[in-house]
């Protein structure tokens, strides 16, 4: 528990207010001014001094390190100038990668988004998504042979492999679980009983668009190895 | 020490002031604008690597180019890969090998412009003498306090200094203005440091300045 002492002092039609808190074991405390005005907090090179906002100043008190404050405010004076609005342990309020993406919210481009819909590399542990895997036009009739290949079409069929391969190893994690307490950590790994039962079911998407995938590559490779471009006599004609 | 340079809008001249304030300082510059990167980039690893968990942060720090640099993918499966939360300790493992680090965050007030500013020791605000570059400041230095990031600077980009003392009231820190200027451009097509390109520029001193003005505060 800290415990604040404070006064204040009018100077030239301004209330300067100075507090000292201390603790017996370290805190961290909220200081908050009561008088019926703005506080002016001190600063340097104009900036405010860490841990002072509008309404007072946050920061930690040790027995060996008592909290020293002062500012000035228009207001009148009042009795006490200032309070302790909020203590607890040092840190508990410090705030964290983890609870800024909560408070701001995620920042990722959304699915839909996604070349043809894809659903990026991080799909490997994710098996929510709509999958329309890589024959799904992508980019269209017009990527012609002059667009180049390294494209996002390239990106997407690449994400979605990743993402497919991802799903494999998860399955397979899965199946070569051989004792009991094997199997209750790889269905903990894979995110519950749930998402084991949607990765068995995305797996036998994968399954079929693959199949589907094999064929039309066959036949691809087939008319690939069957045409060959009379270059050089396109190049006489023209 | 890792410094954000940050701004409340795109389109300001925020990567532009990071990569140059990066070479005055002899930094890494990290371009953390997962969605929308702006700095050069070449092949190997890069930070949407790094986020995912697919490269080591060091090794995709690239010390080839004129400014060591930590470059960001532009693809947007790679920025919907990357965690972004895994930025803060990117970040420490980079200023703790290098020392000096000037981060590129993206505008505006999301939770990645956000965790880079936790991330930070200090940070800078980019702005333009314009009022939605104005009112953008001021949101982006309300995110910074709220994250106790402490505003070490401002830097009004191409502005004349008229424009400093009502910026500077508005935003409650000092200011550097960089001019327009034909030099700076220059060193952006030549993909070089204005420092480097023509040093005898104004441009050049400003982020020379901006540097000198920046140092002493971080080290309070």
């Amino acid at each position: 528990m800290a415990t604040l002492e404070a006064n204040c002092r009018t100077a030239g039609g301004v209330t300067l207010v100075e507090v000292c808190v201390t603790a017996a074991r370290p805190r961290r405390v909220r200081v908050e001014n009561r008088l019926e005005g703005p506080v002016w907090p001190p600063r340097s090179d104009g900036v405010p001094e860490p841990g002072w906002d509008g309404e007072g100043f946050e920061g930690r008190v040790a027995p060996d390190d008592r909290l020293v404050l002062g500012y000035a405010s228009p207001a009148d004076p009042v009795d006490p100038p200032a309070r302790i609005a909020d203590e607890g342990e040092p840190g508990d309020r410090e705030p964290t990668p983890q609870a800024v993406v909560k408070a701001l919210g995620r920042r990722e481009p959304p699915r839909a988004a996604m070349p043809g819909g894809a659903d990026g590399a991080d799909s490997a542990t994710d098996f929510d998504g709509t999958c329309p895997g890589p024959d799904t036009p992508t980019s269209g009739p017009d990527t012609g042979p002059g667009s180049g290949s390294g494209g996002s079409a390239g990106n997407s069929v690449d994400a979605w492999f990743a993402a497919v391969e991802g799903r494999l190893e998860a399955a397979e994690d899965l199946v070569a679980a051989t004792s009991v307490e094997e199997a209750e950590a790889a269905v903990e790994r894979a995110g519950g009983i749930e998402a084991v039962r949607r990765l068995q079911k995305r797996v036998q998407e994968d399954r079929a668009v693959l199949a589907r995938l094999d064929r039309r590559c066959s036949r691809a490779r087939e008319r690939a190895e069957a045409v060959d471009v009379p270059v050089e006599a396109l190049a006489r004609l023209a | 020490m890792t410094l954000a340079v940050t701004a409340g809008k795109g389109g300001v001249g925020k990567s532009t002031v990071a990569y140059n304030l990066g070479a005055e300082l002899d930094a890494v510059v990290v371009d953390a604008d997962l969605g929308m990167a702006d700095l050069p980039a070449r092949r190997g690893p890069d930070l949407h690597d790094v986020l995912a968990g697919r490269a080591d942060a060091l090794e995709a720090v690239d010390e080839g180019g004129p400014v060591a640099l930590l470059p960001c993918g532009r693809s947007l499966a790679g920025a919907r890969a990357a965690d972004v939360t895994a930025l803060a300790g990117t970040l420490d493992t980079v200023s703790r090998h290098y020392g000096e680090v000037v981060v590129d965050c993206p505008a505006g007030l999301g939770s990645d412009a956000g965790v880079a500013l936790l991330a930070a020791e200090a940070c800078l605000l980019v702005t333009r003498p314009t009022e939605p570059a104005l009112a953008g400041s001021v949101q982006s230095r309300e995110l910074a306090r709220v994250l106790g990031t402490p505003l070490a600077r401002v830097v009004l980009n191409r502005a004349g200094e008229a424009a400093t003392r009502p910026v500077a009231d508005a935003l409650g820190a000092p200011v550097t203005t960089v001019p327009e200027s034909d030099a700076l451009a220059r060193a952006q097509r030549a993909g070089q440091p204005v420092g480097v390109v023509a040093p005898d520029s104004q441009a050049a001193s400003q982020f020379r300045a901006l540097a000198d003005s920046v140092g002493p505060l971080l080290d309070r």
